[in-house]
């Protein structure tokens, strides 16, 4: 009897904690439709943010990595005053550094997205690193038109090194370089140790 | 009197005039008379009564005069009359051979039959006469050493005749008193012009022929180098070929001259690598220059081996940290010794100019070793402060002419600011040396990493004494200043000299898409002598830091899920309770 009963109590717990984690999630869900509805997501510390024109690119809304799994909303951000890019607010999304090209128009465009998981969300570069020479990654404007990029290599830079080198690009080619962290978590400074920066090249 | 100098005299230095647009006419009359066919005046001609014969024209013939080439033979003569001259006596007999300066006759001033003088070395000459000016018949004026035609000017007070089968050499004033007449004999020729708004000009089977030339002048500004503008050799090319003359070895001041034809020419030089090149002055940054005719242009390089910094890109980390931007002048006192080897103290005035304070501050001085610091701190807390001012002073006993080169130096925010003075003390010579100062400051010291117009700012003054001519300013990366500069608002008195109560102020707006150091560079002359500055200014364009971008492991403990596990383990403990109470 006793066994029967804990059985039934062990069942209970897992259904009510299943519960509770989808009621949570699903809210912040909508939080995260809500905002990217409103759109222009500028996140509130950026200091250095200015809305670029453009006639031959649109502005970049969505990005698919099906290597990864990745199909995410693309939100805008600049420079914080630190002096460095933006951050997406939530795991889910990516940000496009608005002060370099657009997607697809010659030189080095950015983007960047979380690493890590958030509230039982994996965040959307969590895989990353999981990308090989070749695999490909799909933007779509808000013109409708879809630009292909390329895996060419990745890197790795400590947190305060010069990397001008994924901001720049002599080639007049187009390119586009995705960020996020990677490496060993510091508490005190709520940093990993590593930015990890998958370079590719339109197709 | 005869008269003929045939050593080194000590003379007046020569100030030449600013021509204006007369500097593209043979002949500026009132009056052109000529009755017989074969004269010919290659390049542009005006006058109100044209001749019975109309010579064969060049360039444009332009009837009446514009009265604009009155005021430029009024300011001309007047830059001419007021220079200090060597008094050759009265009623003055030319002969023999001149070297560049002023010559003054009380009286007439004449070259006898079948004469030869000769202009010996580059510069400018002036001959004034208080009366009338006369040549005989075949007198040559000869140039050697670098004389230029465009740089002779004839002033009599009187009128001018010259004689029949002349070679005659240089620009022939009007006589003060309007009706004074200029007339060029039977078959002779001028490499000139002949410049008389109100008078009469008449000719007889001449050619005259208005001088276009180049005059490349070379400066070297040495840190720690040795190198002397003859140590470089100076081309001047047309359509890739060197033209007559080229290539020479540089010439400081007054340089070398090359008579040209009017067209497009390339100054260049052959490499040193321990020295950067500037070029300034007429030509653009790259050393081409277009001559048009009549022009008497001037090229000047720049040669300094002063390590400026080099520009680098940095991360995050300074992307809102303005850049140091320091500025030094040098001033000598005396700025010369004539009577032989004597103590100079240099005073340094190092200013910040820029937006953020300074650290490691210094001035170094490379032929003086004692630079001390004498004031400025005025909060005593070793930072030169934004438009904070500190004095240096360094004495020294300067035993011959020398020019040293000063360097002042500021950090901020990890980047290191330079700016350079130099100055130049004469020994054993009654000449005031030039000094020239610049200050440039961009309007903007850091852009994103897309770049931006940046807009500099160039103050160019005089902290000597003795009036700079030809004054010009460049920017080895910003196209867009005037190079020699003419007519500037500032110029006071209207003279196109650079006085020491004036300030000439320009602006140059380029777009840079990486970080950039351009350098500013003013040039000016006086008494046969150059002074230059230059000023660096470097605008970052900085990349952003990159991002943090990871959730840590400490994430999971949300408050929903802290929320969760107390609810869950809450309802828990409730259908446990009511779970053993059905079992009892």
């Amino acid at each position: 009897m006793f066994k029967k009963l804990s059985k039934l109590k062990l069942v209970f717990i897992i259904l009510l904690t299943l519960s509770v984690y989808f009621i949570s999630q699903n809210l912040t869900f909508f939080i995260k439709e809500q905002k990217v509805n409103n759109i222009i997501p500028i996140i509130d510390n950026t200091n250095v943010s200015y809305q670029q024109e453009n006639l031959d690119f649109g502005l970049p809304v969505q990005i698919r990595i099906p290597k990864i799994g990745v199909d995410a909303i693309i939100e805008q951000v600049g420079i914080t005053p630190q002096g460095e890019i933006g951050v997406p607010e939530g795991p889910t999304s990516v940000v496009w550094f608005n002060l370099g090209p657009y997607p697809g128009e010659n030189g080095s465009s950015v983007i960047t997205g979380h690493y890590g998981w958030k509230d039982g969300v994996v965040a959307v570069f969590d895989n990353l690193y999981k990308l090989q020479k070749g695999d490909k990654i799909y933007i779509e404007d808000d013109k409708g038109k879809t630009i292909t990029f390329v895996m060419r290599e990745s890197r790795r830079y400590d947190p305060e090194a010069d990397a001008s080198d994924v901001f720049i690009s002599d080639d007049n080619k187009s390119h586009l370089n995705l960020i996020t962290c990677e490496g060993v978590w510091n508490k005190e400074q709520k940093s990993y140790s590593k930015r990890l920066v998958v370079f590719t090249d339109r197709e | 009197m005869l008269f003929g100098l045939f050593g080194p005299v000590s003379t007046f230095a020569a100030t030449a005039p600013d021509l204006g647009s007369i500097s593209s006419y043979g002949v500026v009359s009132e009056t052109l008379t000529n009755t017989v066919a074969g004269t010919t005046i290659n390049g542009d001609v005006c006058y109100t009564t044209g001749p019975a014969t109309e010579p064969v024209i060049s360039g444009a013939t332009v009837t009446p005069c514009n009265s604009a080439r009155e005021t430029e033979q009024i300011q001309a003569l007047s830059t001419l009359n007021t220079q200090s001259c060597t008094s050759l006596g009265t009623n003055v007999v030319l002969s023999g051979t001149y070297t560049p300066g002023c010559y003054s006759s009380s009286g007439t001033m004449d070259i006898t039959l079948s004469t030869n003088i000769t202009l010996n070395g580059a510069g400018v000459y002036i001959f004034k006469a208080g009366g009338e000016l006369t040549t005989g018949a075949n007198v040559n004026v000869v140039l050697t050493g670098g004389a230029s035609a465009s740089d002779v000017y004839w002033v009599p007070v009187g009128g001018t005749t010259i004689g029949a089968d002349n070679a005659f050499v240089g620009n022939i004033f009007r006589g003060t008193a309007a009706g004074l007449s200029i007339t060029l004999g039977d078959s002779s020729t001028l490499l000139g012009r002949v410049i008389a708004f109100g008078s009469t000009v008449t000719t007889d089977t001449n050619t005259i022929t208005v001088p276009t030339t180049l005059r490349v002048e070379k400066t070297v500004v040495n840190s720690t180098g040795t190198a002397v503008s003859s140590d470089f050799n100076v081309h001047v090319k047309s359509g890739g070929v060197d033209v007559a003359g080229s290539p020479a070895v540089g010439v400081s001041t007054p340089g070398t001259y090359y008579a040209l034809t009017a067209g497009t020419y390339v100054v260049s030089e052959d490499a040193n690598s321990s020295y950067t090149r500037i070029f300034t002055g007429d030509c653009d940054a790259n050393g081409s220059i277009t001559l048009s005719t009549g022009d008497n242009k001037i090229c000047t390089i720049v040669n300094t081996d002063i390590a400026l910094p080099t520009p680098s890109t940095t991360g995050g980390a300074f992307y809102n940290a303005p850049l140091p931007l320091i500025n030094v002048t040098k001033i000598p006192n005396p700025l010369a010794l004539p009577s032989g080897p004597g103590s100079v103290t240099y005073t340094y005035k190092a200013t910040n100019v820029g937006i953020v304070s300074l650290n490691g501050v210094w001035v170094k001085d490379n032929a003086c070793d004692s630079v001390n610091y004498i004031s400025g701190d005025a909060n005593n807390d070793s930072m030169l402060d934004v438009e904070e001012t500190w004095t240096y002073r360094c004495t020294k006993i300067v035993s011959k002419t020398e020019t040293n080169v000063a360097t002042a130096h500021g950090s901020a925010n990890g980047w290191d600011g330079y700016d350079t003075a130099n100055a130049t003390v004469v020994v054993g010579k009654s000449i005031v040396p030039p000094l020239i100062h610049v200050l440039k400051t961009p309007n903007k010291f850091i852009l994103p990493s897309n770049g931006g117009e940046v807009m500099y700012t160039y103050v160019v003054t005089n902290p000597g004494t003795a009036p700079l001519s030809d004054v010009s300013i460049t920017d080895d990366k910003c196209t867009g200043l005037p190079g020699r500069v003419i007519g500037h608002p500032g110029d006071l008195n209207k003279n196109n000299l650079l006085e020491s109560n004036e300030t000439w102020v320009f602006t140059c707006k380029t777009n840079i898409t990486t970080t950039t150091t351009n350098i500013g560079t003013a040039v000016g002359h006086a008494n046969d002598m150059i002074a230059v500055d230059l000023s660096p200014a470097t605008v970052a364009v900085a990349f952003p830091g990159l991002p943090n971008t990871g959730f840590g492991p400490d994430s999971m403990w949300s408050i929903t899920n802290i929320v969760s596990i107390i609810i869950i383990a809450g309802l828990s403990f409730l259908l446990g309770q009511k779970t053993q109470k059905k079992i009892i």
